[in-house]
């Protein structure tokens, strides 16, 4: 088995399978630049530096992987129908703890940087969910989003969207 | 995030505003140096990761998510989300309480079939249809005959009503012309429209036909007072087909407006004349034309289709005019160096003496309210090409 070594941005080192890592059309493009695929190329010994990832982060990003493992990697813009996306119970339970916290979003930034269409499909749908018949006030009041608008600007923005109703 | 490295993905939120020290203390949440609350962490995702978001919302939450914050707002009106956002293919749009209501609905009708018939064992025929295109069509109405009370999110305006005295408003056709082309809708189809607004006529008049010619072709069945000079020359360049009339979609240069009720005339000054050239089809009947302008107007369109001419070869331009066309008069303004001028049967031919093109001009009568109404009508044609008595 063939393991890669990844280095998150405070220095910390996570050896992953090979084959996880083609989820991240990020990781697998500097595979192929770099030449770790080929038999001649010793890939434990040249580590892939994520500077825009934590090592927490990092560790959950490979722990979804693994769970994904084998799953068909999406390619090119996502087609799919995004009212019928279902988050698995699987992902709901991994995303749900740090939901309303930064973990969760830094998660979702990692999966954008690396390229990780699935994960970053899934997790934003479960960021929109939290959204499904809540007011503005009651989504500010669970993402810690201050009130910039004055009653004015509110009235201003309900009256220009009023007509698409 | 606490890590700041990640604004290198962050670009810069661009704020409506900068969030002054009295908001602070009035939303009593802590600030973070960047203008988000310390624990504000989703005003902080790259832009990219909000459209994200955005795409599994549909119309009505993004809206609310706009409404949450500076940061949020532009994002409800990106482009990219137009799909979503007619998806359910229905927009109302509307004004409550003593103001006006729309309703705006979009299907796609199969269109352009491939018919089968065959026999089954039985020995009956079944007759399938293959569809080879789809056609996206925009039905609109804008009906009410008094104002509403409240909110209206009804369908039931959808149905066809008498005309009414119900304004246009400027959001309305900026709102449908943007839907039409995020779209790719090439189509729509207005009734019962009426501007008449007492103190806004022109106004309306002007941003309607404004939005007529930036849709491909449009079917109007308009109200009273639309149709004026004006109008006809934001027009000349758009495409126009009434609906009314059975003749299969073609959407060459089309340009027929009927009238039903001929309860409006306008009568326009010669300027005008450049821009009723250009058509395939022309027919507007509440257009009177002076008739000494009739053997110009000719010889425009003989110069204008000679060097143009078009697969049919043959133009129908139909008008009214405000007196019968005398021989002589029309004998007496063409330039008989180029032109020549012949009458026939009651019908009068211009044509160019070197290419052959020619136009073949008659008048019709008919009655209205009381009084006779010419109307006037010009077939251009090649006369090599097309033999015309």
């Amino acid at each position: 088995m063939v393991l890669i070594t990844l280095v998150s941005s405070d220095e910390q080192n996570f050896p992953v399978e090979r084959e996880l890592l083609k989820q991240s059309g990020t990781i697998e493009t500097l595979i192929v630049n770099m030449n770790l695929d080929d038999e001649d190329t010793d890939a434990a010994a040249m580590p892939i530096p994520l500077p825009n990832v934590k090592g927490d982060v990092l560790e959950k990003v490979i722990q979804w992987m693994e769970h994904h493992k084998g799953d068909p990697v999406k390619e090119g813009d996502n087609e799919d129908n995004n009212a019928e996306i279902v988050v698995p119970q699987w992902d709901d339970d991994f995303f749900k703890p740090a939901m309303y916290g930064s973990k969760h979003l830094e998660l979702t930034v990692a999966a954008s940087y690396l390229d990780i269409k699935n994960l970053l499909t899934l997790s934003c749908k479960a960021i929109s969910n939290t959204f499904k018949g809540k007011t503005g006030p009651q989504i500010r009041e669970e993402w810690g989003v201050p009130n910039e608008f004055t009653p004015e600007e509110e009235e201003a923005i309900r009256k220009e969207n009023e007509w698409s109703e | 995030m606490e890590d700041r490295d990640s604004t290198v993905l962050h670009p810069p939120p661009n704020k409506l505003h900068q969030t002054t020290p009295e908001r602070i203390e009035e939303c009593k949440i802590e600030l973070g140096p960047d203008g988000y609350g310390i624990d504000d962490h989703f005003s902080r995702l790259p832009d990219l990761c909000i459209i994200n978001i955005f795409k599994h919302l549909e119309r009505c939450e993004m809206k609310t998510l706009s409404m949450v914050n500076s940061r949020m707002f532009p994002f409800a009106n990106e482009r990219e989300f137009d799909s979503i956002k007619w998806e359910r293919n229905y927009l109302l749009v509307y004004e409550d309480v003593n103001r006006y209501s729309f309703t705006i609905e979009g299907c796609e009708q199969k269109h352009d079939c491939d018919y089968k018939i065959s026999r089954n064992e039985d020995g009956h025929f079944t007759e399938t249809r293959e569809c080879r295109e789809h056609v996206q069509i925009l039905h609109c109405s804008i009906p009410l005959n008094t104002p509403l009370k409240g909110t209206h999110h009804t369908k039931t305006l959808r149905t066809k009503t008498v005309p009414s005295s119900t304004s246009v408003m400027d959001y309305f056709f900026a709102a449908l012309t943007e839907l039409l082309r995020h779209r790719g809708l090439f189509y729509v189809t207005l009734r019962d429209i009426s501007i008449t607004k007492a103190d806004n006529v022109e106004e309306g008049r002007i941003i309607l036909a404004e939005f007529v010619r930036n849709i491909d072709a449009v079917g109007l069945y308009y109200g009273q007072n639309i149709i004026n000079e004006y109008f006809i020359r934001t027009l000349a360049g758009g495409k126009v087909k009434d609906l009314s009339s059975d003749d299969p979609i073609d959407f060459g240069d089309m340009c027929r407006i009927s009238v039903e009720k001929l309860e409006y005339f306008f009568h326009p000054d010669r300027s005008i004349l450049p821009f009723l050239i250009g058509y395939e089809i022309l027919e507007i009947p509440s257009l009177v034309l002076n008739h000494n302008w009739i053997a110009d107007l000719a010889m425009m369109c003989i110069e204008f289709y000679g060097k143009k001419r078009t697969e049919k070869n043959v133009v129908w331009l139909k008008f009214s005019v405000d007196h019968l066309i005398r021989s002589e008069e029309m004998r007496n303004r063409i330039n008989d160096v180029e032109f020549e001028y012949t009458e026939e049967n009651g019908n009068h031919f211009i044509k160019k003496r070197s290419d052959g093109m020619k136009v073949k001009i008659w008048t019709e009568g008919y009655p209205v309210e009381g009084s006779i109404v010419h109307s006037i009508i010009l077939r251009v044609f090649d006369e090599n090409v097309v033999k015309m008595h």
